[in-house]
């Protein structure tokens, strides 16, 4: 297709800023690629997000390289994908009409809803669990739908996902409540405009203007409900909110889940209704007849297919290019996020923010709220980041938090901070979601680009999607044997005492207490590596032992005894995430 | 009457309760009796109490015989769900293999002990792979089960676990240790500074933290940065270390989550109840000893404060009065914390505390003081440093003429 | 010849300079009291150390019983006390005090269990 010389004429004014650099572009189809040089990391983000904003863009391809670029990692990677296809190519392990890649929220949910029909589903992932990128280190908010801009695909979905939530948590049987949040404005909100505002209108700005300039931007997004608050009515919703608050939006439609155990249920779920999940299976190319792809080929084999669906997060741009359709690249931003006690939770009623015109770079989007476990977090912040798995920490990010949010409550017990961890969102350069068919390989279809609200349009994500490959051509007949329940692992942490007493005398397993700061025992330990979990940190996840105040300092022994008596394997042999927890014996004497 | 813990400091109770004729149910959370001295295999134990130094199982044996010979009924494996008190009845709900347990009681000693300070309280940066563990967490596997974390490990802290840790890693087969902490010299004590650290050469760096973990599957190293005599990290100074182990051992908080939730008051310095004189938290009839009250340098100590209140629950028993109005103690300038808090019975042996000085000194004065600043009392302390915790008596009739007793260091 | 020994007494930690020649101490300084002196004295000429390891021990609930040599052994003894006992595997029940090793790496000491240990299911 020619390109529209518009949107030649005007990518061409958004490097404008760059015109000592040596930097060339083509547009093909709307995809516009990036050649050339930059002195920065930050530039060449720059450079793509200048470009992603032209109108009429559909994606960027940014192969620009810049100072210091890592040529060796890339071509590390290169060689060893080369070498595992190499070795995989030729082991057919399955023959399925769809194969999702990425075992992340969007991928599960996807994978489910194609269980929907009559159809063959295979879901691979490269790491040994489901929900371990983006998925695991989410706040577990599912906003209503206000902030996206409104001609956005992610406004469109984020605001039928959220509403999809209460049906989602009744059949999966995970943990869901729809408290609300609270958006204060205060003296601060508008502090840096303080000097264009003459006094007498300040205050009036921010009680009366601004609340309600943010409702209308919610109505414009079609987010119904929003209501401005102000004076006793704010504390009387949030106690202890900070006392200067002059008005609140408040939003009744923000939900909170855990994250993972979405996942997890979703994963759980497809497998019941037939679905094929290959954990440890990297994808390192396709097999390829003209512009289908015949195969996915795994670390651990190859998959044939009719169609596949990248929603591989972070790698969704890699495996675009090894598809042969490379339509957007992905820029890895970084959030923190600061987990504190559970005696914290009863401090927080709803997800919190204060609003602060402009937004701080670092923080914008972040807030406080409380967990569906009782915990409270802070974040998270937003950090452009050059590694797609940079999940370090900084101390700064932590003062930043800190700092940042000490305004929106009058007193909070921040010592009481027992984790702090960074998920990397998956963003592209038009910053919108990428779901559409590939242009360049007619069984592909892109679900990239899924930042945040990346969760709460999740149960829309899904149907969307399988309505594309429906006008792909994938012929959907329901499945009159669909079970959408999923059971959730059972618990005692909120059980009566008969109740457990007669769970004790049917199982004595039930008995035992193996992580006392979440209260898990030994029998859900073994149910949920029976489900499925094989690492220390996914029965962390399925259960939460090791998630209290100690950091499993307690527990990790115990569960480590436990998986290894259950998988049949030695302590040396036991992985955490992906890494081995232990290595060797005492003076080499093996058990 | 129930004891919660069943470590040295709830057996030692357990032990003078029921030698006192009471009826005593110990609840351990562990499977066997002993608590963490099971895996406290080096010597040393007891020197206080018994003139003699044991291993810490042995230690522990000496209360476990002790329990059995008066048959005093216990529980192990048993987790503790809930405690509720009462005007007089106390109601402990336990949770066992054989199912729900429930404990009426006139008194409870809680004797839970502590747990270590995580990496995360630090606010060490980074990553978290496989590979960073804490130090007592890496005694037990290795003592318990006989499996090493890694092969070059890197320990963070000059204390005597750090230190007690790094020996056994060597002896028993990693081929490399390096410890690093923020203070000028080790925290320790001087014997094992010689007997596990210099005796094996193990290579050490002070004023030295962990700034980053570094690695994505499992540990690959440590950017170490030197600090400032306030422990603020000097720019420009950071280091790469390569290891694949980080083990950090950097400090340890009493397990006070419990007694906090049923309303006890908690001491923000020691971050264990606050506690009179027999070792009462602010719940009438709820004691708490040993680590949980404050953490212990010597298990000697940590079992005298379960003997204290051991007398006290016979006193609340038998309805002893108590002051109109409780004595506050309270540390003065120079000390980081004391305990007990108050002195709340009218009558009574005299006041044993105990505190850890925020200066180091040789021949120093302690100094007790009443409300008005006026003297009460003085002694000399041979040396005091902020890593000892000292033991202090003062009379009870100076006490009583006090309306507030503040301890210092001069 | 003079070596510099750290104090262990108490937490002060004197570093006191021992002179000897001939096998005989010919000066001490820098201790802070008459026990230090003792304890450098002795850590010159003859530097003895308490090991404790562990053995593997077999039908128990653990995997390791924890072990020390009975009286102290001569410090340059330490790593091969601890090497002797590589492969040595013990049953359960086994008693506090009991013997796991005699002699052990030729130092005339013992090693003893530091705990009773039940046979698993006993």
């Amino acid at each position: 297709m020619p390109s529209n010389p518009r949107v030649l004429k005007n990518v061409e004014r958004a490097l404008n800023r760059y015109k000592g650099y040596n930097i060339s572009f083509e547009v093909r189809d709307g995809i516009v690629y990036l050649y050339g040089r930059v002195k920065s990391y930050d530039e060449w983000v720059d450079v793509g997000l200048r470009v992603g904003k032209v109108k009429g863009v559909e994606g960027v391809v940014n192969k620009i390289v810049w100072e210091g670029f890592p040529w060796d990692k890339v071509r590390d990677r290169e060689v060893r994908r080369r070498r595992v296809y190499e070795e995989n190519v030729n082991r057919v392990i399955g023959r399925y009409d769809v194969v999702v890649i990425g075992g992340g929220v969007t991928g599960t949910a996807i994978a489910r809803e194609l269980t929907k029909f009559q159809v063959t589903v295979a879901l691979v992932e490269k790491a040994p669990d489901v929900a371990v990128g983006a998925t695991k280190a989410n706040n577990g908010m599912i906003h209503a739908g206000v902030e996206p801009p409104r001609n956005t695909l992610k406004r469109k979905l984020n605001v039928k996902g959220c509403l999809m939530y209460e049906r989602w948590a009744e059949e999966l049987g995970f943990s869901f409540k729809r408290i609300g949040s609270l958006w204060l404005i205060t003296p601060r909100t508008l502090a840096s405009f303080k000097k264009f505002i003459p006094e007498p209108f300040y205050k009036v700005v921010l009680k009366y203007l601004l609340p309600y300039a943010i409702v209308l931007k919610g109505r414009l997004n079609s987010v119904k409900g929003l209501r401005v608050v102000r004076g006793r009515k704010i504390f009387e919703m949030e106690p202890n909110a900070v006392k200067d608050a002059l008005a609140a939006v408040y939003v009744p439609w923000t939900a909170i889940v855990d994250p993972y155990e979405v996942a997890i249920a979703l994963a759980e779920n497809a497998l019941e209704n037939g679905a094929v999940i290959y954990t440890n299976a990297e994808v390192v190319g396709f097999i390829k007849e003209g512009d289908r792809i015949k195969g996915v080929v795994t670390s651990r084999g190859t998959l044939l297919c009719r169609y596949v669906v990248n929603a591989a997060g972070v790698y969704a741009d890699e495996i675009a290019e090894m598809a042969g359709s490379p339509e957007y690249t992905i820029h890895p931003r970084k959030g923190v996020i600061l987990l504190f006690h559970k005696s914290t939770g009863p401090l927080v009623k709803h997800c919190l923010a204060e609003i602060i015109l402009p937004m701080h770079p670092r923080t914008k989007g972040g807030g406080i709220n409380p967990t569906v476990h009782g915990n409270v977090m802070w974040g998270p912040t937003a950090t452009e980041t050059e590694d797609k798995e940079d999940t370090s920490v900084d101390k700064e990010d932590i003062e930043i938090l800190l700092n940042k949010y000490s305004t929106i409550l009058e007193s909070f017990p921040v010592e009481k901070l027992i984790r702090y961890f960074a998920g990397v969102r998956a963003a592209t350069f038009t910053e919108d979601f990428v779901i559409r068919p590939a242009k360049w390989v007619s069984n592909l279809l892109h679900v990239a680009g899924i930042q945040s609200p990346g969760l709460a349009s999740a149960p829309a994500i899904a149907e969307y999607a399988v309505e594309r490959l429906r006008e792909m051509g994938l012929e959907l007949r329901e499945r009159p044997d669909f079970n959408p329940r999923r059971k959730p692992l059972r618990t005692i942490r909120d059980a009566g005492l008969e109740e457990i007493d007669q769970l004790v005398k049917v199982d004595s397993r039930w008995g035992n207490v193996v992580c006392g700061c979440e209260m898990v025992t030994e029998l859900e330990v073994v149910e949920a590596i029976r489900r499925g979990a094989k690492t220390l940190d996914a029965i962390k996840r399925r259960t939460r032992a090791g998630m209290g105040e100690c950091q499993g300092s307690r527990c990790i022994l115990r569960l480590a005894e436990i998986l290894s008596r259950e998988l049949g394997v030695t302590f040396s042999e036991l992985l955490k995430e992906e890494g081995e927890l232990f290595d060797g014996f005492v003076r080499g004497e093996s058990p | 009457m129930v004891v919660i813990g069943g470590g040295p400091s709830g057996l030692a109770a357990s032990v003078k309760l029921e030698e006192k004729g009471y009826d005593v149910t110990i609840l351990e959370s562990e499977r066997e009796l002993g608590g963490i001295l099971m895996q406290c295999i080096h010597d040393g134990f007891g020197t206080k109490l018994f003139n003699e130094a044991f291993s810490g199982p042995e230690f522990a044996c000496k209360f476990i015989d002790r329990v059995r010979d008066l048959d005093v009924e216990y529980f192990t494996n048993t987790f503790v769900k809930s405690v509720k008190v009462g005007s007089s009845l106390k109601e402990v709900v336990a949770l066992n293999r054989q199912g729900v347990l429930k404990l009426s009681c006139r008194a409870i000693v809680f004797a839970t002990g502590c747990r270590e300070r995580t990496p995360f309280e630090i606010k060490v940066g980074g990553t978290r792979p496989a590979g960073v563990y804490t130090a007592g967490m890496v005694q037990r596997l290795v003592n318990v089960y006989g499996v090493l974390p890694g092969k070059k490990v890197l320990i963070v802290g000059g204390g005597d676990v750090g230190m007690i840790v790094a020996r056994h890693l060597l002896l028993e087969g990693v081929e490399e240790v390096t410890i690093v902490f923020p203070e000028a010299w080790f925290a320790g004590l001087a014997r094992n500074v010689q007997q596990c650290v210099l005796d094996f050469g193990i290579p050490f760096k002070p004023r030295t933290v962990v700034k980053e973990i570094v690695g994505k599957e499992r540990v690959d190293g440590a950017v170490l940065v030197n600090v400032d005599e306030q422990w603020k990290p000097i720019e420009g100074t950071e280091v790469f270390h390569p290891c694949d182990t980080i083990i950090f051992s950097v400090g340890l908080i009493p397990n006070s989550s419990q007694l906090e939730e049923m309303g006890a008051e908690i001491d923000p310095r020691t971050r264990g109840p606050v506690v009179n004189e027999y070792f009462e938290t602010s719940l009438k009839g709820v004691f708490a000893v040993g680590n949980l009250v404050t953490v212990f340098d010597y298990v000697d100590d940590a079992v005298e404060t379960a003997f204290l209140a051991a007398e006290g629950v016979e006193k609340y028993l038998q309805g002893e009065e108590r002051r109109e109005k409780p004595t506050p103690l309270s540390p003065g300038k120079y000390l980081r914390l004391m305990v007990p808090h108050r002195v709340e019975w009218a009558d009574g042996r005299d006041v044993v505390a105990f505190f850890r000085s925020s200066v180091e000194k040789e021949n120093c004065w302690i100094v007790a003081k009443d409300g008005s600043g006026g003297e009460i009392f003085r002694t000399l302390k041979r040396y005091v440093r902020p890593t000892l915790l000292e033991r202090l008596e003062i009379h009870r009739d100076l006490v009583d003429k006090a309306g507030r007793v503040v301890v210092d260091a001069e | 010849m003079q070596s510099e020994v750290i104090c262990v007494r108490c937490p002060k930690g004197c570093k006191v300079k021992v002179a000897f020649e001939g096998g005989s101490v010919t000066s001490v300084e820098g201790y802070g009291c008459l026990l230090g002196r003792e304890y450098a004295v002795q850590e010159v000429v003859n530097p003895q150390r308490i090991v404790s390891t562990t053995v593997r021990v077999l039908k128990a609930p653990y995997q390791r019983l924890p072990v020390r040599t009975s009286r102290p052994v001569p410090k340059d003894k330490v790593r091969e006390v601890v090497k002797a006992l590589a492969g040595v595997t013990v049953e359960a029940p086994v008693k506090r005090g009991e013997v796991i090793v005699k002699n052990v790496a030729g130092t005339s000491v013992d090693v003893i269990a530091e705990r009773d240990l039940e046979s698993e299911g006993g």
